[in-house]
């Protein structure tokens, strides 16, 4: 009964099956002394990250009984506490170990924690608000929103008009062949508009007089992510650092951007050009 | 003095400010009034819990410290403290900045330092939840991905391509 009770147990092979067991658990064991008939599955459940396949043979193969029992701390632990030591490490550290165990990379890899992370290292940039990397290429992540869209676009330098009838946006527009570069960016497509409050976008051209009627009021809206998506692409400044990884997270993906930019020795033209003094 | 029961019936009997390091037991007094007549059961927090030996756990006759008595230890160790300032965003958590003492007080084996964690939560005690915190990331820090999996008992779990794609994520921090 125990021993199969400890085969659905977690994968970390155990020095001995007391040390996996959460006090609550061990109290309960203790109430009933030897009664195996108590559950070692953590009480958070998180344990159903894992499938282990070992046997009760298995187990009892490493039940080392002389040595020191070793516990996978940052498994057995509730997620929150495991996610406060691992932020205690350095950044790379916390990329590192994402490669011990599935239950470490779920932790390592958490959106949340990497935002932390970015709101930690970036401290010094107190004046500018927390927003991802602009030097990522965007378009290859999916669960960017429309704010955030905005937001990098805007820092890309983009200004972001609303299309009108005498110039509506087509479908292939703009192509990915579109030769941008972002000091040559120009919005001749686009007319300018007066009200996109809505979406924080500041408009500076409040004395730009234009017939309003003729613009969709709720540019840009969720139904403009394909073409911002475009925009994302064909956007990305040429100095943007390369191989970034898309399989993680957008934190995680915006502070290896910082760090990779951080290496960079040269100011582009437009960059330069765009500072403002 | 506040009565204080483990979950295995241990009854322990310590000071007032001792106990309230404590907000859990902190809370409870207020919350009560006067702690003198009952005491304070602590059914997530186990005291004693088998003799030395002869048992069919292993990890529990080889413990050290028994989880509450520790806990208490702790308490008792800091209740001169000055109440913990306000965090402040200017002074980064390392984990380098540990007490010598609560370095000494922590340098058990992992079942016990993994129970003291989970105690100083429950309780929650946050000094000694972030030491115990601190201590786990010094274990960890400095590491290699082999040598953690070692010292925790970890096998790898993953797939020659789960690793082959993780191993990319982390590429920009190897090359330094």
């Amino acid at each position: 009964m125990n021993l199969i009770s400890r085969a659905s147990a977690p994968a970390t092979p155990p020095p001995s099956p007391a040390s996996q067991s959460s006090p609550k658990q061990r109290a309960h064991v203790c109430e009933q002394l030897v009664s195996a008939s108590a559950a070692t599955s953590s009480p958070d459940g998180r344990d159903g990250y894992q499938t282990p396949s070992y046997s009760a043979e298995d187990e009892l193969d490493e039940l080392h009984l002389d040595e020191l029992p070793r516990v996978d701390i940052v498994k057995r632990l509730p997620i929150e506490i495991s996610t406060e030591i691992i932020l205690l490490l350095p950044a790379s550290s916390i990329s590192a170990s994402g490669l011990v165990s599935h239950t470490w990379r779920t932790i390592a890899r958490t959106e949340l924690l990497w935002k932390r992370i970015c709101s930690r290292e970036w401290k010094s940039k107190q004046f500018h608000p927390l927003e991802l990397h602009p030097l990522v290429d965007w378009s290859r992540f999916e669960n960017l929103s429309l704010a955030e869209t905005i937001q990098i676009l805007t820092r890309r330098g983009v200004e972001i008009r609303a299309p009108t009838k005498l110039e509506p946006p087509t479908a292939s527009w703009p192509s990915a062949t579109f030769p941008v570069r972002l000091s040559s960016w120009s919005w001749t497509h686009w007319r300018p508009q007066n009200d996109d409050s809505e979406t924080g976008v500041p408009d500076d051209d409040d004395d730009f007089a234009y017939d309003g009627n003729e613009t969709d009021a709720n540019f840009p809206s969720a139904r403009d992510m394909p073409w911002l998506k475009r925009l994302m692409a064909v956007t990305l400044p040429t100095h943007a650092p390369p191989s970034i990884p898309t399989s993680c997270g957008k934190w995680m993906a915006s502070y290896v951007a910082a760090e990779k930019d951080r290496s960079r020795t040269l100011i582009t033209c437009s960059e330069l050009t765009g500072i403002q003094w | 003095m506040v009565r204080i029961t483990s979950s295995d019936s241990q009854e322990f009997s310590v000071s007032q400010d001792i106990a309230c390091q404590s907000q859990l037991i902190k809370n409870m007094i207020e919350d009560v009034g006067d702690a003198d007549e009952q005491p304070i059961p602590l059914p997530n927090v186990a005291g004693a819990i088998l003799q030395k030996g002869g048992s069919c756990f292993p990890s529990i006759s080889n413990a050290p410290k028994l989880t509450l008595f520790a806990v208490i230890e702790y308490a008792t160790m800091h209740k001169d403290d000055p109440p913990s300032a306000p965090e402040t965003d200017a002074k980064p958590s390392t984990s380098e900045d540990i007490e010598d003492r609560d370095k000494q007080f922590l340098n058990v084996d992992q079942g016990t330092l993994f129970e003291i964690i989970l105690a100083a939560n429950y309780l929650d005690m946050k000094s000694l939840l972030d030491v115990g915190c601190k201590t786990v990331a010094n274990m960890i820090k400095g590491k290699t991905v082999e040598e953690v999996r070692a010292l925790f008992n970890i096998v790898n779990d993953f797939t020659p391509e789960e690793e082959e794609q993780i191993r990319k994520e982390n590429e920009w921090c190897e090359d330094r």
